[in-house]
């Protein structure tokens, strides 16, 4: 606008509305001044129109494009011209009759106060001005308005000034976000627990260049030779910014003296970490990242993460972060340690040694919880796959070499994966397992039998673990500790003890070869005479057939008597192994009296059974059991008959002493136990008699110790002599 | 092995009766109906040499004859002593009670 001469609010817009647009012409530079120069040739007058619309074109384009617009203000008239530009920044159509109160009614309602004041300077001291303000848009936005103006001097009666209207919202914006950034990045720099310091590589690169334009091609190599130069590019780097942190990290309270070069930072071992950082930079990368050993002024030595960053393109400006890592190295070491730990253990313990991943049960127990499946064995017993399902979904990741041995796998890949082929002769173990783990509890246990790789069954104490700390991974640790050889001694002891009993019993039978004798002899000599008796009747001169009829059923009654009482002695005299059967103990106690009856009626001892009990059982072998009321009531009869009691009485009593257990008490009208010899009753070799071995008492009492029971005895017999009890626990259903 | 006494007995062409023990037996009341006691030395309650001194006692001169299946020493010599006609062991030969008891019905 300027240069422009008197320009009359019409006859501006007359002109602007007499230009129709027209493009590809020539431009030409210029005003409306020329629109002033009188012209008489029509030729030229045309050839200057269409000049003038293409400048005002062009015009109206740079305007746009600038976002700028322009006007004219004569201050003595009061008129106002707005370019097109300016008619759109300030949101008004072209043909609005332009007013100062048109232009204040747009400025924003802070910023009026001080516009106000600008334009009444303006009218009066037709100062030029320059400033910035908003305006208040009707959508509600705001725009940002840097205005310029000049006084239009060669008409000082007629004074008017010209000027650009730029809309600077954009920029402000801009300029706003930048601040902000700038902003943020301080308090980033200051405030973040890593170390920043800015460092300014200038010198450092010319000491490059110098090398490079010196012929040096391999600066890996010259480093090399030449050490002191990198600490000659150390000193040349120079830092210019630190953050609290690392005046914390690396100096000793005051910033100054962190402001130097960067050469203390770094101790001679991290030198080559140090020419990797220059070797970086050289390579024009951006960032440069390691671990390395930094130095603070104090010259301890620290653990540190060392990030560069160059700031600048030209490489000259660089960001340096330090992390001081000695507590995470630390902390990753002892953890390596304590892994190694692990792992060591893991696969030298003499334990075999699962590693199981659980995540895909945890999973399905999560579905099934919320499938609202409360109680798992329920949910089992109707879903029978379930059990082969969770084998499948338990994987075995690791295994130690002792679970390779013992599984009998060649390799440890065998054992891998899940399990199925372990639990043939167990899936009940695994059930239970499943249920534990259900329960969330942490740990399981059971002696189970296991089927190795290579196809033996071997008794293993089966433990899981569920450790719920490891690293929030579902891990589970199994371990397998071989029974096979404690069941086998288990097994050997049990055998010894059986053949133990079994001599015992035989060594009784001796002791009562008399009455076995006389049971036996007794159906056969009522056979003897029964078939006397038939003979006689038959040889007489009228054979009486009904009474040989009566004799012969007698005699078959006693033969099948005498095959009971020879069967009942074999089972004494027989060696088996044990077999526990549920017994009523007072079924035992009466089988034994009846194997003792010839001896009670021999030595004249009078024998009472009385039973408290109901129908609890016992679970016991029944030969041991009987041998054991055998052998206590032979020793209360031999210790009366030793003593030459006059009165002789037995009686055997059972009772229930609590819910749990069942006693046997045997009581006789002896003499009683002598005080000393009550601690050594149950030993072996101990005896009173006369001839005895002293093993009676002590099969009682291993035969019901393997039984789970416990034998005593005292002078507590109602009869007044000594009292012998065991008891055993009730065998449940 | 009473009852196959008694058949035994009654084989030979006597009448007999068994009794389960001495009291019983003492409780018939006919005592000193019968011609010949056959008793068990040991029985529960009175024992067979019991029966005997008890049958002495009460001047009842029935022979008794003694069968035993016990081995004590003395045990005969107890039981003649106490005046039993006869004293047999178990097992016993048919013939040889017979042969007792005809020789204690002998005149």
């Amino acid at each position: 606008m300027s240069g422009s001469k008197s320009p009359s609010k019409r006859r501006w817009r007359v002109a602007r509305r007499r230009l129709p647009r027209q493009g590809g012409l020539p431009a030409v530079a210029g005003s409306q001044r020329k629109t002033e120069a009188p012209n008489t040739d029509i030729e030229d007058r045309k050839r200057a129109e269409s000049a003038l619309q293409r400048s005002e074109d062009f015009l109206a384009e740079a305007q746009r494009l600038s976002r700028t617009g322009s006007f004219g203000w004569n201050v003595s008239t009061g008129e106002i011209f707005w370019s097109e530009e300016t008619f759109r920044i300030f949101g008004h159509e072209p043909a609005t009759n332009v007013t100062l109160d048109l232009m204040l009614s747009r400025v924003h309602p802070d910023d009026l106060a001080s516009v106000q004041r600008v334009i009444d300077r303006v009218a009066t001291h037709r100062e030029a001005f320059d400033i910035e303000h908003r305006l208040q848009m009707p959508d509600g936005s705001v725009k940002h308005l840097h205005v310029v103006t000049h006084a239009l001097v060669d008409k000082p009666e007629n004074q008017e000034f010209a000027g650009a209207v730029m809309d600077i919202t954009a920029h402000k914006e801009t300029e706003h976000a930048l601040r902000h950034s700038e902003r943020r990045y301080q308090n980033l720099f200051q405030a973040m627990a890593v170390a920043f310091f800015e460092v300014d590589y200038t010198s450092s690169r010319q000491l490059l260049r110098a090398l490079r334009d010196a012929g040096v091609g391999d600066f890996r190599r010259y480093f090399k030779e030449n050490p002191t130069f990198v600490r000659d590019i150390m000193r040349a780097t120079r830092i210019v910014d630190v953050n609290d942190r690392t005046v914390a990290l690396f100096g000793r309270g005051r910033k100054e003296e962190l402001l130097t070069s960067v050469e203390s930072f770094w101790p001679e071992e991290s030198l080559q970490d140090y020419v990797e950082a220059v070797l970086a930079s050289i390579e024009r990368n951006q960032e440069f990242s390691t671990e390395t050993r930094m130095r603070r002024l104090d010259g301890t030595i620290f653990d540190a993460h060392f990030t560069l960053r160059y700031a600048s393109e030209d490489g000259q400006r660089g960001l340096a972060g330090v992390i001081d890592i000695t507590a995470r190295k630390q902390a990753f070491l002892a953890l390596e340690k304590s892994e190694q730990r692990y792992r060591h253990l893991f696969h030298n313990m003499p334990v075999a040694l699962w590693q199981l991943n659980a995540e895909p049960l945890i999973a399905t127990f999560k579905e099934l919880r919320g499938q609202g499946v409360g109680d798992l064995s329920t949910y089992i017993d109707d879903h029978p796959e379930f059990l082969a399902n969770a084998i499948g979904a338990l994987m075995v990741e690791e295994v130690n070499d002792y679970t390779v041995q013992l599984f009998g796998a060649r390799t440890r890949q065998e054992l891998l994966g899940p399990t199925h082929w372990t639990w043939a002769k167990s899936i009940d173990t695994f059930r239970r397992a499943m249920e534990s783990r259900w329960r969330g509890e942490e740990l399981f246990q059971e002696t189970t039998k296991l089927v190795t790789r290579d196809g033996r069954v071997i008794n293993a104490l089966f433990t899981a673990a569920r450790p719920q700390t490891i690293e929030g991974l579902p891990i589970s640790l199994i371990s397998v500790i071989d029974l096979t050889e404690q069941v086998r001694a288990e097994e050997e002891l049990q055998r010894v003890r059986a053949d133990f009993a079994h001599a015992a019993r035989i060594s009784m039978l001796g002791e009562l070869t008399a009455s076995v004798a006389h049971e036996v002899n007794q159906p056969l000599a009522a056979i003897a005479a029964g078939g006397e008796a038939s003979l006689r009747w038959l040889a007489r001169p009228t054979p009486d057939v009904d009474e040989v009829q009566e004799l012969t059923k007698g005699m078959v009654a006693d033969a099948r008597r005498a095959s009971e009482i020879i069967a009942r002695i074999r089972a004494v005299a027989t060696r088996r192994a044990p077999e526990p059967i549920l017994l009523s103990l007072d079924d035992v106690i009466g089988e034994a009296l009846l194997f003792l009856r010839h001896e009670v009626e021999s030595r004249g001892v009078a024998v009472s059974h009385f039973s408290a009990l109901g129908p609890q059982k016992v679970l016991a072998d029944r030969t041991q059991l009987q041998q054991v009321v055998v052998n206590l009531a032979v020793n209360a009869m031999q210790a009366m008959a030793q003593a030459e009691s006059k009165k002789r009485n037995l009686t055997i009593r059972t009772v229930a002493p609590d819910p749990t257990r069942l006693r046997c008490s045997v009581e006789d009208s002896g003499p009683g136990i002598e005080p000393r010899h009550e601690t050594r009753l149950f030993d072996s070799f101990f005896s009173t008699k006369d001839g005895g071995m002293g093993m009676g008492l002590r099969i009682c009492r291993s035969v019901i110790e393997a039984h789970g029971g416990r034998i005593e005895a005292d002078n507590g017999s109602s009869h007044g002599g000594a009292r012998f009890s065991f008891t055993l626990p009730v065998a449940s259903a | 092995m009473r009852r196959t006494i008694v058949a035994l007995v009654r084989s030979a062409g006597y009448e007999a009766r068994g009794f389960a023990s001495a009291e019983e037996f003492l409780r018939c009341g006919t005592v000193r109906g019968f011609a010949c006691i056959i008793t068990d030395v040991q029985m529960p309650g009175m024992s067979g040499i019991e029966l005997k001194q008890h049958l002495t006692a009460s001047r009842c001169l029935v022979p008794v004859i003694m069968i035993t299946a016990r081995h004590d020493p003395g045990l005969e010599a107890q039981a003649t002593a106490s005046g039993a006609v006869s004293f047999l062991r178990k097992p016993f030969d048919a013939g040889a009670l017979i042969r007792c008891l005809e020789g204690a019905l002998a005149p």
